[in-house]
């Protein structure tokens, strides 16, 4: 009888095992790489999970966006492909898809990327690893200084400074911040507190809730006993809505301001929308020609996506996004990410949706025309002031 | 036949087989506890995750990317921990399969929730931006060493599990897991036999999370929360539970079907994904990998 | 002779399942090689005082000792590493592992995870574990999973997995249920065998088998030992009779 540590099999089968993963895995074909002539342009957004209202937004901008740029003829007459991929509103889900962008369909820019931990997800897969330009199109917390990374939408100085300065003047003294327990949140706050404090006002209550609270109650009542003669909140969906109706519902008579509202938001929040304050780079009632006209344009051509076009989508950043790294490849007069990445630092547009817009050299973020704008019961929003153009206190003019 | 030419610089293909190595180490750890000890443990993921943020963290915060030490170190936790979690189980009284998963399951919620609000472990954003990995000082630079980093490392480790499986000690764990009271009248020390298997599996579970760590350069709640701890569950129901192999292939099939099945069918994937799993429990007890042994015996029974 | 040590000593255990007295204050003991038969009807609490002695139940109250030890609330393991083997009424083998392997788990039970992991012993056991098997007749049947041999066969497998480990004290659990007249009469020498190096309580319901093979018998009725003493004595004793007589 055999006597054997190997009771049924042998250690070939092991191996045999190994070399059949590897290589039934790369048996999988993929199509050859085409010819050169259109230019991949990789669009990185939600489609699926929480996000996926603003995937839809997205996905329809760059289209539109795109379209009017192939129409004129594209870039350096190369005609661009929008490749879709979907972060599926998880961080690991859109590293795989960023990866697949850069690595399998070797796209020449990356724009996209919803929530933050999307873009600190992608952005060394995309930018170091991938070498490849990544634009990020989001109002955010700030700090993104990364190399190959640019970032079109607003800094938090440009959002937060206007509106507190705005409830200062307003005669708030006492505030009360509350957001949901994440980065994008506790950064903002950072900033309302600091230009709080400056402006001589004080902090009652600051309070962080789960990303996935639904039931405020305890916040709620949190807010009340405070008295606070404002609220800056950044609790996001789906916690807004129950929230600002809670407060809203149970009495709360002073100001509510955050980051958040505007035309894409305010019809989840419902009536209780009402009087909220903030800060963005577009609201529906920009009336100046050029972006009057886009945003019809945009309407007409993606029917399923109207009403879809706003800030809060981060859609007027998508559409500056694509026409910015168009310049910048003119400019550059290539695709080299090394060479689009220089031109980057200042190129501007004289025009855009929302209004003109540069990069501030050495910052990568953009100068942006701002509106303090106050929403309505029934989800519009009314522009309080045009507050020009705002420089972004990020990277190299940090402060 | 070199994997460099099979890739032919396709990176992303490249790094889909690297997560198919990694998660082979993961569904390993599984079937190790789950398929050959009987500890029905919903917990691996979390394991998984411990491993991937101990060398996330080590990696980002400290600036150490020499392979050995975050090994070591994600090692050091995932044991300690797989320590604590099999000690609390199974040092007392014999405990059922139920209030083992449930224990588990609860371990992969908490570490998803924490993951999911601790700032210092990077709130919903995870930690990204993990450099790639060094060996002897030489740093790798590409996802291909990368790739050929994990390949050399799960070969040892499946070789392990293979010569574990095929010892006398393997046979060990078996009794335990057919009947863990019978297995103590011979007189195994079965909290032993439990605690031990549950500690390699940990340290089998961090060394993946490890290498998902450098490999993919990012670690998020995900990857230590319920949905992964399911799937991993699942890949050792598919495969077949005990047959060591059938859950490594079951995993490697799904994986890559996923990648592409997510873009065509995104929606109606996972759902096909259930009926999967439900026909294989109802029809297939023992998973995918009885099959060949099925027509085996219908042929030896017409034969007769 | 020289005078033999007493091995295990049971006193006054009481096993309780609910308000069911199903072993009431019995006692009983057995000496080195000595076999103690343990007679009774059905459902008189033969099985519940084995898995007292091995613990598998811990009785309500009482106390059992082995070698002057006490173990009466110790665990399986311990007993087992004291000593004690069991064959349960219900052959409780691996059905799925083949014969070789079940008699290997319990030939290596009590060996350190080290040892396993080298397969240090497999040599060792490898022939202890084809003695075992012609002995007990599997020889022909080493590489079949155990859930293909026939009920007897399966009896025998377990009293050889028990045998295996040379215990000091071994339970057996009608050991020949089931079993033809002429495999009764094989397993008997067996357990004679086995009594050379070890005690042996034995339940069984076959007065004519156990009164051959026991040096001694005790007779449960209604969860109480109500008779013990040679099998003559208890061949003649009139309350046996009468349980014997108005429960077959
Ligand atoms: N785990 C248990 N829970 C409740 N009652 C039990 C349990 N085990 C045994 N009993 C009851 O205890 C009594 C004694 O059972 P036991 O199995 O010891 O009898 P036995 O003498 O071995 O009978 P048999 O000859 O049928 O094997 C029976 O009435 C039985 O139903
Ligand atoms: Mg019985």
């Amino acid at each position: 009888m055999k006597v054997s540590l190997f009771r049924n099999k042998g250690v070939g089968k092991a191996i045999a095992i190994t070399a059949a993963l590897v290589a039934t895995v790369t048996t999988f074909s993929f199509a050859p790489s085409q010819a050169a002539t259109p230019i991949k342009v990789g669009v990185l957004t939600d489609m699926t999970g929480a996000f996926g209202i603003v995937g839809k937004s997205n996905l329809a901008t760059a289209q539109f966006t795109i379209n009017e740029i192939n129409k004129k003829g594209g870039v350096l007459g190369h005609q661009l492909q929008l490749v879709l991929a979907d972060g599926g509103s998880d961080p690991a889900i859109a590293a795989q898809a960023a990866s697949k962008l850069v690595n399998q369909s070797h796209v020449s820019v990356v724009v996209g990327g919803v929530a933050s931990f999307t873009r600190v997800a992608v952005r060394d897969i995309i930018a170091t690893r991938g070498k490849t330009l990544y634009i990020w199109p989001a109002s955010y917390e700030g700090n993104e200084c990364h190399k190959n990374v640019w970032n079109t939408g607003s800094a938090p100085n440009q959002q937060v400074d206007p509106t507190v300065k705005y409830l200062l003047a307003q005669g708030k003294k006492t505030f009360f911040l509350t957001g949901s327990d994440y980065l994008y949140p506790r950064n903002i706050l950072a900033r309302v507190r600091q230009d709080v404090l400056a402006g001589g006002g004080s902090i009652v209550g600051e309070e962080y809730v789960p990303l996935d609270m639904t039931d405020p109650s305890n916040l709620v009542s949190k807010v009340l006993a405070s008295k606070a003669d404002a609220v800056f909140e950044v609790v996001v969906l789906p916690g807004t809505a129950p929230f600002i109706k809670g407060i809203v519902d149970g009495g709360y008579t002073g100001t509510i301001a955050g980051t958040l509202f505007d035309e894409g938001i305010n019809p989840l929040i419902g009536k209780e929308a009402d009087g909220l304050i903030g800060v963005q780079d577009y609201y529906g009632p920009v009336t100046d020609p050029f972006s009057k006209a886009e945003v019809a344009k945009f309407n007409a051509q993606f029917p399923k996506a109207a009403g879809l076009f706003a800030s809060t989508f981060n859609s007027p950043a998508w559409y500056r996004s694509l026409y910015l790294w168009k310049a910048a490849v003119e400019k550059a007069g290539s695709f080299d990410t090394d060479k689009v990445n220089a031109a980057m630092d200042s190129i501007g547009l004289k025009q855009s949706i929302g209004g003109p817009v540069n990069f501030v050299p050495g910052t990568k973020h953009v100068n942006l025309t701002m509106y303090l704008g106050k929403s309505n019961a029934d989800g519009s929003e009314t522009i309080l002031k045009n507050l020009g153009q705002l420089p972004p206190y990020e990277c190299a003019n940090k402060n | 036949m070199s994997p460099v030419l099979i890739f032919a610089g396709n990176d992303y293909l490249t790094q889909i087989v690297t997560r198919i190595l990694v998660y082979g180490i993961l569904v390993l750890s599984v079937e190790m506890s789950w398929g050959q000890t009987g500890i029905f443990t919903f917990g691996q993921a979390a394991l998984f995750g411990v491993g991937g943020y101990a060398t996330g963290l080590i990696a980002t915060k400290a600036n150490i990317t020499d392979i050995f030490i975050l090994i070591g170190l994600a090692l050091i936790i995932g044991i300690a921990i797989g320590m604590l979690i099999s000690l609390f189980l199974f040092s007392g009284r014999r405990v059922g399969e139920l209030y083992v998963a449930l224990v588990t399951l609860a371990l992969s919620y908490i570490c998803e929730r924490l993951a999911n609000s601790w700032t210092f472990l990077g709130s919903g954003n995870g930690v990204p931006g993990i450099p790639y990995p060094s060996i002897f000082g030489h740093s790798l630079g590409s996802n291909i060493q990368v790739f050929y980093l994990v390949l050399v490392i799960f070969i040892l480790l499946m070789l392990l599990c293979f010569y574990i499986v095929n010892s006398q000690f393997g046979l060990t764990m078996n009794a335990v897991r057919d009947d863990e009271e019978r297995a103590e009248f011979f007189g195994y020390k079965r909290p032993r036999v439990q605690i031990f298997t549950f500690i390699l599996c940990a340290a089998l579970a961090s060394i993946a999370g490890c290498l998902f760590a450098v490999s993919e350069g990012l670690v998020s709640p995900s990857m230590s929360g319920l949905a992964l701890s399911t799937t991993t569950v699942l890949w050792v129901v598919l495969g077949g539970r005990g047959t060591l192999f059938g859950p490594l292939i079951a995993m490697a099939v799904l994986q890559i079907f996923n990648t592409e099945m997510q873009n065509v069918l995104p929606s109606l994937w996972p759902i096909l994904i259930g009926i999967m799993l439900l026909l294989t429990m109802v029809f297939l007890p023992k998973g995918l990998s009885s099959i060949p042994n099925i027509i085996k015996s219908k042929r030896e029974v017409k034969t007769l | 002779m020289s005078v033999k040590r007493n091995l295990l000593e049971v006193k006054n255990v009481t096993k309780k399942f609910g308000s069911l007295i199903a072993v009431n204050n019995a006692s009983l003991h057995i000496s080195e090689n000595e076999i103690l038969g343990l007679l009774g009807p059905n459902g008189s609490g033969k099985s519940t005082m084995l898995h007292a002695i091995c613990g598998r139940n811990l009785p309500t109250s009482g106390e059992i000792t082995l070698f002057d030890q006490e173990i009466t609330m110790k665990n399986p393991t311990a007993r087992a590493a004291a000593g004690m083997a069991i064959k349960f009424q219900l052959a409780r083998i691996y059905l799925d592992k083949t014969v070789r392997e079940n008699i290997l788990i319990s030939l290596q039970a009590k060996e350190s995870f080290f040892k396993q992991i080298r397969s240090a012993t497999l040599k060792k056991h490898e022939e202890k574990i084809r003695e075992l098997a012609t002995e007990f007749q599997l020889i022909d049947y080493l590489h079949l999973p155990a859930k293909q041999l026939s009920h007897g066969q399966q009896q025998w497998l377990e009293i050889s997995m028990a045998v295996a480990v040379n215990p000091v004290l071994l339970l057996l659990d009608e050991p020949t249920a089931g079993m033809s007249p002429a495999e009764r009469k094989e397993t008997a020498v067996l357990i004679k065998k086995a009594s050379q190096h070890a005690g042996i309580l034995i339940v069984e319901h076959d007065l004519d088998f156990i009164k051959e093979l026991c040096d001694r018998i005790s007779v449960m009725h209604y969860g109480e030992i109500v008779a013990s003493g040679t099998p003559q004595e208890i061949e003649s004793n009139p309350k046996v009779r009468e349980v014997y007589l108005t429960r077959v």
